[in-house]
């Protein structure tokens, strides 16, 4: 690798000293803080022409030698024209100040960007905090995941829920990152919340196709988000007070304009008032999450700077003095060092940790015992994009990961147990990949975006495995029991995996993209569950399981109004995907050492067409999408014949607007609507042992009844809002969920009426009917 | 592994309650597909006790039909197993077909249940009873402070023995008071498989745990019965389990046809069991 990286630079060098050209260099940041703005956009008025900052806010732009007037704008940001003389390599930071929206006069200068237009990126989504925090939350809690939900092609996996499903993927098929870290599960309380503290956070994004050769590793998405760097003026924090959980960031510098650092904590304390509870049960329990990011960022020099971050929570239900237990957690860690070896060519290496693991003990007494699970992955990256020309950029790279597996433990923990302990063997894999991509400018209407991953995945020993003797469809029977020693590779399998996107700009206002990709997905997900429970078990590739891959395709047509004021858009799509991992009827997943025996593989499809309309500034913002979709999978073992995802809903509509009313007051309010999912429902019965038992003649053939809820709510800020010099900021939030009061099915169960036994009920269960909420937040 | 389940299912309905203070049930209409199958249901057994033998019989009907399950009258049905063939008779005209004579069966013995119903459709099912192990003793303690979710007192009935070496036994536990059979629905019986004991002492095994009013009267006869069952059996009630118990509400799984031992089509099961068993004597809250 490192000798293809020297020859690359060469190569680079050799091209740049071509022609009397120099490369305009640096970050753009916001001026209060420090921070660096994600994906914001340089322009160059008299070539056209213009660049937009990568994900540590770096830019690179490399002009004829001359006198140019450059523009830098951010969503949400006032412009900053700067006038420079290009006669030499030159740095430059832009300070971007955050643009004050909430005073009229002011609202022409907020960006009206026509990136949506111009980029060659298409089905992807970027979200800011500000946005997402103004969206009505359940009791408060503002998740990124629950806005990501209301984009057009995403669909929620139930009531409440942060489980998401991207144009007909699965929830595990989603690549989460928090600052480049796998996050397995990024739920709190089964679902409910996310693992993500709103405070934290800088920038979001989501990739539902056209995914760039950088990532890879799972077949629908990529959901990027990105923590704060910490304040470099100031020690500055902000925080909350709600009715589940408080919040509190600090940040600030250590090293003024040097070395800044972050610590954000949350946790919920409904557990705090149990005690005084006079239900025993109550009184002896103990429930609560916690999220703690921490994030140490250091400028060693304009070409160096190293970014050490971290995510740790956990959730924890237990009772009496620790008697029965139930936690789970992810742990992530993240080490960048970002190197300019020249200001064309930016580079990034990473060390990545992430763990993710659960624990269950049960019950005191001889068949006391407790079972631990977890999946834990070691990374190295190594990134570079060279800016060669303004209408080229390359990016190639290489990444490593290493994962364990360890499916179950389970101890005893009494001295006279009967269990016998039990440890499945772990199972060790490495997934590397190496990939190049480059986005360039043919003419002046077309731009092209292409690349090619190269994917490639090893079982390594030491492990085990079964073989298995499949002649029975229903029950696999193991045939024979393999070992491999420590270090053996015993599998590889590999995939190449091209991306394409192209964008034909027909006018200032209007475009064309299409794009095409192939993922290739080789860590899978059991779960017997169609909500997102903790009790995640995540299993490699290996010579029973194939790995997943996915082809799709999306054409697009994007258009603006006024001025960039509106954004519109229509996207279709179609996806192919092989070798979906699905489960034999009442499969044993949990503690079982032959859980690869249990799967049975298929196809899936899924297509779509998704419609957009946005209005992203001014008084009055807000969009409204609308998805037709269907997702369809082919699983021959398990049913015959092409059936529903339990996720398909056809139709899907999020209406999502927020008006500030008055300069402290904002109103926001959101309404959605969704088809029924479909579940199977049982068609006749019998009975046996007292027990009334159903009868299945379809799969997914019945449908949960439609989906739809209005929330709203009203941000008052403090009387400091429209004074700067003050520091001091607080806002009370009232958020409520389900106005009118929806009672919406999350499932439907069979009940025998109260009255008469004969008589059996469908009976629906929801979770929650109109529920409002109290915020306050403040920050300094 | 039906206890693993339980306590998993039961810390997340725990989790869950906590989590979802407001959620609620509410009836609704739901248009099944009433295209109901008519298929024949089969409740069978044979033991090594030397006592009559039944097969129940009946028809499925639509899931929200208003009536008792269908008896299927009229149906020629027999065990047969080692160069035996026992003929069960309808005799109250009520689907329950009990044989002629008091037989035992054999261990290691495969029998078949054939079933011959009135419009000449044959249907079987085969299985064998396997060994039972001895029960030492079957002990008990009124107690408030095992489970450690309250402070209920209960009576928790143990059971004491050796599970022989080699995997592949299966357990079902049920319990009689005053000699009828108490754990009269299938998800009151308790069963496991070895995986995770084999060979192992079990001493003060929790098998039953009755509240406080289930004992009413002072000496109470309590029979512990243990019986053997195949593979099959224990997947079968797994499965029945999952979608009658186990698989409602918050956490629903991918439902699926409860599994059988029965050819053509028909549901139910024919189970073969060796039976054990140890009296106890319960005292009142004590």
């Amino acid at each position: 690798m490192k000798h293809l990286t020297i020859t690359l630079f060469l190569l680079f060098t050799i091209i740049f000293s071509y022609g009397q050209k120099y490369t305009l260099s640096g970050h753009i940041k916001d001026s209060e803080t420090g921070e660096e703005l994600i994906g914001a956009a340089i322009f160059v008025e008299r070539l056209n022409t213009g660049a937009s900052t990568n994900v540590y806010g770096f830019y690179s732009l490399t002009l004829p030698k001359g006198e140019y007037t450059i523009r830098a704008t951010y969503l949400g940001y006032d412009a900053y024209i700067k006038q420079i003389k290009l006669h030499e390599n030159t740095n430059f930071d832009f300070r971007l100040s955050a643009s004050s929206e909430k005073i009229e006069e002011v609202l022409v200068t907020g960006e009206k960007s026509d990136k949506n237009i111009t980029d060659v990126e298409m089905s992807t989504t970027k979200l800011q905090m500000k946005v997402i925090e103004k969206i009505p939350a359940l009791l408060g809690e503002v998740d990124l995941i629950k806005t990501i939900q209301l984009l057009p092609g995403v669909q929620n996996s139930g009531e409440g829920s942060t489980g998401f499903y991207v144009r007909g993927g699965g929830v595990d098929q989603n690549l989460v990152l928090l600052d480049e870290a796998t996050v397995f599960n990024a739920s709190h309380l089964g679902g409910l919340f996310s693992v993500f503290n709103s405070d934290a956070i800088k920038d979001v994004k989501l990739y539902k196709g056209g995914i760039p050769a950088e990532f890879g590793g799972r077949l629908s998405s990529v959901l990027d988000v990105r923590m704060n760097d910490g304040n470099q003026k100031q020690l500055s924090g902000s925080g909350g007070i709600g009715i589940l959980s408080s919040r509190l960031t600090l940040e600030g510098p250590i090293i003024k304009d040097k070395t800044t650092f972050l610590v954000a904590g949350r946790r919920t304390y409904a557990d705090i008032f149990f005690p005084l509870s006079n239900n025993y049960s109550v009184q002896n329990s103990i429930a609560y999450f916690y999220d703690l990011n921490l994030k140490i960022n250091h400028t060693i020099s304009d070409k160096d700077r190293i970014f050490v971050s971290g995510y740790f929570g956990k959730d924890v239900v237990a009772f009496g003095s620790d008697d029965v237990r139930f936690d789970y957690g992810n742990r992530t860690f993240t080490t960048r060092w970002n190197h300019l070896f020249s200001p064309k060519l930016f580079s990034n290496f990473s060390f990545i940790y992430s763990k993710y693991d659960y624990g269950i003990k049960t019950p005191p007494g001889v068949t006391q015992f407790e079972w631990t699970s977890y999946i834990e992955n070691f990374s190295l990256k190594n990134h570079y994009t060279a800016y060669l020309l303004p209408d080229f950029t390359l990016k190639f790279g290489a990444d490593a990961t290493y994962h364990t597996f360890l499916p179950g433990k389970m101890e005893n923990t009494s001295d006279e147990a009967v269990f016998n302990n039990l440890e499945l063997p772990l199972s060790h894999a490495i997934e590397s990949a190496v990939f190049a991509g480059a986005e360039n400018k043919i003419g002046s209407r077309l731009k092209v975006q292409y690349g090619l991953r190269f994917s490639l995945f090893n079982n390594i020993g030491e492990g085990s495995m079964y073989e298995y003797n499949k002649t029975n469809p229903k029950e696999y029977t193991v045939a024979d029991s393999l070992h491999f020693d420590k270090g053996e590779i015993f599998n590889t399998y590999y995939a190449f995996e091209p991306r394409f996107g192209i964008n034909l700009t027909l006018n200032s206002s209007t475009s064309i993209k299409a794009s095409y990709n192939r993922m290739a997905q080789y860590i899978h997900l059991a779960s017997n569950t169609m909500s997102a429970t903790p009790l995640d078990l995540w299993f490699p590739s290996s010579p029973n399981v194939k790995p997943q891959m996915a082809d799709q395709i999306a054409a697009g047509l994007f258009k603006n109004f006024n001025d960039n004021a509106f954004e519109t858009s229509v996207e279709v799509y179609y996806k192919w995907m092989n070798n979906m991992v699905d489960f034999r009827d009442h499969a044993s997943l949990l503690g079982n050492p032959r859980v690869e025996g249990e799967l049975r593989f298929g196809e899936g499809k899924a297509y779509g067409a998704e419609f957009l309309v946005k209005k992203p500034v001014g008084k009055f913002t807000g969009w409204i999408s609308y998805t037709w979709s269907r997702t369809l999978r082919n699983i021959p073992d398990i049913y015959d014949g092409w059936y529903p995802a339990s996720y398909d809903k056809p139709h899907d509509v999020s209406v999502v607007l927020s008006y500030q009313l008055y300069p402290r007051l904002n109103v926001s309010a959101n309404w959605i609507y969704s088809s029924g999912a479909p579940r199977t429902m049982p068609a006749g019965r019998f009975e046996y042992g007292n027990l009334r038992l159903p009868l299945y003649t379809t799969r997914n053939g019945i449908r949960l009844p439609d989906y739809h809820r209005a929330d709203l709510s009203v941000t008052f800020e403090g009387k400091n809002y429209d004074k700067p010099k003050k520091r001091f900021h607080s806002s009370w939030n009232l958020s409520v969920y389900n106005i009118y009061d929806r009672h919406n099915a999350y499932s439907v169960s069979f009940v025998e009426d109260k009255n008469n036994p004969e008589i059996y009920n469908a009976e629906k269960l929801y979770l929650f009917s109109i529920l409002p909420s109290l915020t306050w937040n403040f920050n300094f | 592994m039906n206890r693993l389940i339980k306590y998993i299912t039961h810390i997340i309905i725990l989790l869950t309650a906590i989590a979802l203070f407001s959620a609620c049930t509410e009836i609704i209409d739901v248009e099944l597909d009433e295209n109901a199958t008519n298929l024949l249901v089969v409740d069978a057994k044979i033991t090594n006790r030397d006592t009559f033998h039944y097969a129940r019989i009946n028809r499925s009907i639509s899931y929200f039909e208003e009536q008792a399950v269908p008896p299927e009258l009229n149906a020629k049905v027999t065990i047969s197993g080692g160069n035996k063939t026992y003929n069960l008779l309808d005799v109250d005209n009520d689907g329950v077909y009990v044989s002629e004579l008091k037989f035992a069966g054999e261990i290691d013995v495969p029998y078949t249940l054939s079933i011959t119903t009135a419009d000449g459709k044959t249907f079987t099912a085969e299985n064998t009873i396997k060994a039972v192990p001895p029960i030492d003793s079957v002990t008990y303690e009124y107690s408030n402070i095992i489970l450690p979710f309250d402070r209920e007192y209960r009576y928790y009935i143990f059971l004491h023995m050796q599970e022989p070496e080699g995997l592949g036994n299966y357990y079902l536990w049920n319990l009689y008071k005053n000699g009828e059979l108490y754990t009269d629905t299938l998800d009151e019986q308790q069963f496991i498989f070895d995986e995770n004991i084999d060979g192992n002492y079990l001493s003060y095994v929790n098998i039953f745990v009755l509240d406080d009013n289930e004992i009413e009267a002072d000496n109470t006869e309590m029979i512990l019965e243990m019986a053997s069952i195949s593979k099959t059996e224990y997947d079968f009630r797994i499965s029945a389990l999952f979608e009658a118990v186990w698989n409602q509400g918050l956490f629903q799984g991918p439902p699926a046809n409860v599994t059988t031992n029965l050819s053509d089509g028909a549901v139910g099961f024919f189970s073969a069991q060796a039976i054990v068993s140890d009296t106890l004597v319960v005292r009142l809250k004590q």
